[in-house]
């Protein structure tokens, strides 16, 4: 139920920069559990307490139209119950749903929003070797919503129709739908949009997702970072790294290895692929976590490596997509 | 205990670090080294045993024999898996509260169908729940009250040690085990191709059945299941 890393002497630093510590879920409350099951069944809307509350935030008072402006979806947790990553779990499933928006209550067609950008989650161990990534406390998930110039001096709508999987011992099917109403203003009026107390949210999470791995190569020419192949096992290299982990994103990473090696004291991390299905195939898929030393903060990358760059024993030019690519509703 | 065991494996892997890397350290620490020897080798016994477990993965592996049992159901009956031999028994991994159980049983009738389609070509259906008590979906009343109302006609196995569920290699409720007459298994995964909430246009279980009841070997052995975390004990 813990891991090698909350145990160490990052423990201290690592709860308080909310990155590693791995709190555990414990405490049987079957009671309630019986009397939220019933909310499995599909119901329009929740009256009752939700273990995950959903809702849809802004940094600032308003947005700006024209331009990608950043909101986000938060779900604050009943202690000890915890929300999923779209990444390999085991079990459970991580929320997902789908937004819309109006302008000044007409159908905003044309109006984009960006993808879901998940955080970098925990990893948690059940018994009967079960490891899934969770999030704790609090999941904030950041997106982009651009309103069309013409939606200057005139209120957004966004609505998402949400529904979730929440845990502690016992698991919850729940689901939502939320709003937010924001004015949009043209960017020549951008400053009079205030800062709002969501905001260190969002930044906070942001912070959490993943950046590509192009930012852990870049200005390491001298010690650079190394992926190769050596039978069936990815050998990653950072040197100077105190602690790695691998999060995998795709299928095809041994669960058994992911258990007992996700998470490594070292420099070098070691990722048994599951080749039986294509042994010519080698892909890799996932979330590096590094940690440099006891006083600094874990950063996250994301890799999708395949054969090639593997073989060449480095890490690939900059992917040019955005760093997660996970999409809602598509739970790996 | 496991998180003990690796507290007290981490604690040493520090301990011995801390010894081996700093000479300032007065030779005093170092007093018994009979002692530390022992703690290395009982720490490498501990880790080749979680190693070899982890290593194994599941232990039911596809086209060997499928891990013996002996359960009670929750009618108070013994169930044998070598009885069942010249049977192709299906089993389900089961926890009644679990939202993704209710979506198959509930919202759906996926199990009871395919049970009621297969129950005269020699194939037995049964459900083992391997939550402890007093987690969720746990107990012989409550097990017994759902399974009725979910109109459940195959046995309800309860495992509250665990020690069947683990065996098998069951992660998720459902999980689903196919194995053959001769006891061999030929299916380890999910019961269709959805997620939580949305049933899968493709039935995994029901695309092996119809292959293993015609002798056929089943083109697709293993499957990613879906569902809540089995509720072990330990």
């Amino acid at each position: 139920m813990s891991t090698p890393l909350s145990l160490r002497s990052v423990l201290s630093l690592a709860s308080s920069a909310g990155l590693l510590a791995t709190p555990s879920a414990l405490a049987a409350t079957s009671a309630l559990a019986l009397q939220t099951s019933s909310i499995a069944a599909a119901e329009p809307m929740q009256t009752k307490a939700l273990h995950a509350q959903p809702e849809l935030i802004a940094p600032q008072s308003g947005l700006i139209a024209g331009q990608p402006n950043t909101i986000a979806i938060t779900f604050v947790m009943k202690d000890k119950w915890h929300l999923y990553w779209p990444g390999q779990n085991e079990t459970g499933m991580p929320p997902e749903g789908k937004l819309t928006a109006t302008i000044d209550g007409q159908s905003a067609e044309g109006l984009e929003f960006g993808e879901w950008k998940w955080p970098t989650p925990y990893r948690h161990v059940l018994p009967g070797d079960i490891l899934d990534y969770v999030y704790y406390q609090r999941l904030t998930i950041p997106l982009t919503v651009s309103p069309p110039e013409s939606a200057a001096g005139k209120s957004l709508t966004i609505e998402a129709d949400l529904r979730w999987l929440v845990c502690d011992e016992a698991c919850v099917l729940e689901h939502s739908a939320i709003k937010l109403t924001l004015p949009v203003v043209s960017s020549s009026q951008a400053d009079s949009l205030k800062p709002g107390p969501n905001k260190r949210h969002i930044d906070e999470a942001l912070l959490k997702v993943p950046k590509p791995i192009s930012k852990l190569v870049e200005g390491r020419s001298d010690k650079p970072p190394s992926i190769k192949l050596e039978g069936d096992t990815v050998v990653i290299q950072v040197p100077g790294a105190k602690q790695l982990a691998f999060l995998p994103l795709a299928e095809g990473v041994r669960v058994s290895n992911a258990l007992k090696a996700g998470e490594v004291e070292s420099d070098t991390i070691r990722i048994e692929l599951d080749r039986s299905d294509d042994p010519d195939k080698a892909n890799l898929r996932g979330v590096l976590q590094v940690l440099w030393g006891p006083h600094t903060v874990v950063q996250s990358y994301e890799i999708d490596a395949s054969n090639e760059q593997m073989t060449a024993g480095k890490f690939g030019p900059p992917t040019p997509q955005a760093p997660s690519s996970a999409q809602p509703g598509k739970p790996g | 205990m496991k998180a003990r065991i690796r507290l007290m494996a981490g604690l040493m892997t520090f301990t011995a670090i801390a010894l081996a890397g700093s000479l300032a350290m007065p030779s005093a620490a170092l007093a018994d080294p009979a002692k530390d020897g022992m703690k290395q080798t009982e720490k490498g016994m501990k880790k080749d045993k979680t190693d070899k477990k982890a290593d194994k993965g599941m232990t039911a592996k596809i086209g060997e024999q499928a891990p013996a049992f002996t359960l009670t159901s929750t009618d108070g009956k013994e169930y044998k898996l070598s009885d069942l031999k010249g049977k192709i028994v299906v089993l389900e991994w089961f926890n009644p509260e679990c939202p993704a159980i209710v979506q198959h049983h509930k919202a759906a009738t996926t199990f009871n169908d395919l049970n009621k389609d297969f129950k005269d070509k020699d194939v037995v259906f049964m459900a083992i729940n391997s939550g402890a008590k007093g987690k969720q979906g746990n107990g012989k009343e409550l097990n017994t009250k759902l399974a009725k109302e979910y109109g459940i006609e195959y046995p309800i196995l309860l495992d509250e040690s665990g020690a069947i569920g683990k065996a098998y290699g069951a992660k998720t409720t459902p999980h689903c085990f196919i194995i053959d007459k001769d006891g061999n298994l030929v299916y380890n995964g999910a019961i269709d191709n959805g997620s939580f909430g949305k049933n899968g246009d493709k039935n995994y279980v029901r695309d092996a059945l119809n292959q293993v009841t015609k002798g056929e070997t089943v083109t697709t052995a293993e499957t990613k299941p879906y569902g809540c975390s089995v509720k072990y004990a330990s």
